[in-house]
């Protein structure tokens, strides 16, 4: 494969890397021409986000979070002497575009880190590429654990995570029946895997559990089965539109007067489409929300805002890929070398200062210890319920 | 015995509407024989409307009323620019159809972003039916479905305007050489298929995600209950939508959505073997 690759490209890797760097020492002798030296020996770093085919709002906010730490640590001179710049490529919410996406960003951009995608489909699909070339991917989205592999560094909310210390809270106040009700995949039933665990050890009944294959627009017979079943909480880890048009449903069918609606995965996204009744009182967990009554988190929210526009969501999403996006750009700075083992080796063991509290990335299983929170919304904001602080997840290489 | 009748009103209301979001596609598919494969976006336009409207500080009903006028007249402009063209030719409808629709969903990305848009609820209020609680809106769009489909019956079935569009329809040569406009009719049959699309997506926007996706959720369906009851006829409409809406509901109820799913799609192909024509189109042979 190699010779093969090298034959077909006339202007070789090894060819360019040369020139990049005879570009470099005559800028370091101060021969002229500085800002192309520091333009061609600038360290690449990929994004895969989706921006079309479903996900885009969730691909936007984490390319505005990996752009705004990327942007920072170039006005702060950038790193080891270089300018980072980011190559953005659109996974189209679809598996195979992302493998190719990954292939290009590896191949022909060079670049030392990739960071994305969203869904866990995509990730699988991509695994065995970002380990064939060992670049490391920087996962910055909430998933279902599991995921033990040296070049896949997560900052992700995970089961054991969320649901070990909301379920206990859900049973203390709302009650002990519980539905479960989630999209078919992987996410959900892991969560809900969890859920049960937690909530019989609580001393809570499962009362029913349902999934729902994407792109359903009736669920009246999800309602209907939920009001019968008498539960005082429903757990909804349904994503995306089809949990919107879940709960409009469930609203009109006046579901929310028997019954607390737990909704795993939400947040500020989900607000602009549901109306004040709809989205009122739905109880949540997340390791950020925008409305945080923190320094750090006001501070993180005007941030965004400044850059990205008032209107810019500030949500888990932005905060995470933000947050990860700092590990790596530290981690580059300790390895001292832009070298893809070394960073890996230099990126995890410390902690950064989050939209909420401090965050460790192990070096165990490079997850994050993230704090988490248990929020409210009441008209249309986030409301604190309860501040967890930090949860340790179990050590996703021994599950 | 409340249990079975839950389920039969639970029923009746997913047919009804999916027959509200069938209709529009049966007389520019059905009836016109134009797969439309941008029908899902016309719907979506429907359901936009309603977002400018309120966003104006419009009230819902207003838009309802504004949604079909804007896509019988987008309906129009389609018709002019992209449909009359290949009318004759059914694989490149296709083709062109389908690039409309992602050309309207972006245009919807840009001007709007990708998340849901909020839509007001208009009857929140929920009435109670046997032991349960039922929500209003529900019913305001079954009544809405069965007046539509009343209506569109007696337009095509028994008015003149209907008869000479079915004329036009059945034998196009035949119709042009009796002095009839074909050109008018092909126009007015599309945009009133359009404007049912319109309606259909203001219509479901308070109980369902309005994103840019929207549309595609419905189409595949509304697709199917055509297949199943019948290319152009109404009537066959009504009984593809019944069988497709009801099995599914049935079976999501007593089961759940993901055999519902099965049961649904098992018996599209049971019934388009046994009748390629759909139900009303006789059998095989």
């Amino acid at each position: 494969m190699w010779s093969v690759r090298t034959a077909a490209r006339p202007f070789s890797p090894s060819r360019r890397r040369w020139v990049q760097g005879a570009a470099a020492s005559t800028a370091a002798l101060g021969l002229g021409l500085p800002h192309i030296g520091r333009a061609a020996d600038s360290i690449k770093v990929g994004v895969l986000q989706p921006l079309s085919g479903g996900l885009e709002n969730l691909g936007q906010q984490g390319v505005q979070g990996t752009q705004l730490a990327i942007e920072e640590a170039n006005e702060a001179g950038g790193v080891l002497g270089r300018r980072l710049d980011l190559v953005i490529a659109d996974d189209k919410t679809d598996p195979k575009t992302a493998v190719e996406r990954t292939r290009e960003l590896i191949q022909r951009d060079q670049v030392v880190a990739i960071f994305g995608p969203v869904t866990s489909a995509n990730r699988d699909a991509i695994q065995p590429t970002i380990d064939r070339f060992k670049t490391p991917l920087f996962y910055a989205t909430d998933y279902e654990g599991g995921v033990c592999d040296r070049y896949i560094i997560c900052y992700s909310g995970l089961p054991d995570q969320w649901v070990s210390p909301f379920v206990p809270f859900l049973r203390q106040n709302y009650g002990d029946t519980f539905y479960l009700f989630g999209s078919d995949y992987v996410w959900p039933r892991k969560m809900n895997e969890a859920v049960r665990t937690a909530a019989e050890a609580a001393g809570g009944r499962i009362v029913g559990e349902e999934y729902t294959p994407f792109g359903v627009k009736d669920f009246t017979s999800t309602v209907r089965k939920i009001e019968q079943s008498g539960a005082t909480v429903l757990v909804l880890d349904v994503v995306g539109a089809d949990a919107i048009t879940f709960v409009k449903q469930f609203v009109a069918a006046g579901g929310k007067t028997k019954t607390k609606l737990a909704w795993l995965g939400y947040s500020e996204n989900y607000i602009p489409g549901l109306t004040r009744d709809e989205s009122e009182g739905i109880v949540t967990v997340a390791n950020f929300i925008s409305t945080l009554q923190k320094p750090e988190a006001r501070a993180f929210v005007t941030k965004v805002r400044k850059r990205f526009g008032d209107r810019a969501i500030v949500s888990n999403t932005v905060d995470a890929h933000y947050m990860l996006a700092r590990f790596f750009i530290e981690g580059v700075r300790r390895a001292g070398a832009v070298d893809k083992e070394k960073i890996i080796d230099a990126v995890s063991g410390f902690s950064l200062q989050s939209g909420n509290g401090m965050v460790r990335l192990r070096t165990e299983d490079r997850h994050a210890d993230l704090n988490v929170v248990i929020a409210e919304t009441r008209d249309q904001k986030q409301t604190l319920l309860k501040d967890l602080g930090r949860v340790k997840a179990s050590n996703q290489c021994k599950t | 015995m409340a249990a079975v009748l839950l389920i039969a009103l639970d029923a009746a209301n997913f047919t009804l509407a999916l027959l509200l979001v069938t209709l529009g596609l049966v007389i520019i598919f059905g009836l016109m024989n134009v797969i439309n494969m941008a029908h899902g976006e016309l719907f979506l336009l429907g359901a936009y409307t309603v977002v400018l409207v309120e966003r104006r500080g419009g009230s819902f009903w207003v838009a309802l009323l504004l949604a079909p006028l804007a896509l019988a007249v987008a309906g129009l402009l389609i018709e002019e620019l992209v449909i009359r063209h290949v009318y004759r030719r059914f694989i490149d409808t296709i083709l062109a159809t389908w690039g409309l629709s992602i050309s309207l969903k972006q245009a919807v990305i840009v001007v709007f972003g990708p998340t849901a848009q909020q839509v007001e609820n208009p009857l929140p209020q929920t009435v109670t039916i046997l032991t349960t609680l039922y929500p209003g809106y529900r019913l305001f769009i079954m009544a809405v479905a069965v007046l539509l489909a009343l209506g569109t019956f007696f337009l095509f079935y028994r008015t003149r305007l209907g008869l000479v569009a079915r004329a036009v329809i059945a034998n196009r040569p035949m119709a042009a050489s009796l002095g009839l406009n074909t050109r008018r009719m092909d126009r007015m049959t599309f945009a009133f298929g359009a404007a049912l699309a319109g309606l259909a997506g203001a219509v479901m926007a308070p109980l369902m995600s309005v994103d840019p996706q929207m549309g595609v959720g419905f189409l595949i369906p509304a697709f199917l209950s055509i297949l199943v009851g019948g290319t152009g006829s109404l009537l066959g409409t009504v009984l593809g939508t019944t069988l497709i809406a009801s099995a599914g509901t049935v079976v999501a109820s007593v089961w759940t959505q993901i055999a519902a799913q099965l049961v649904v799609f098992g018996l599209a192909i049971v019934v388009i073997r046994l009748f390629p024509r759909g139900l009303t189109g006789g059998r095989r042979g």
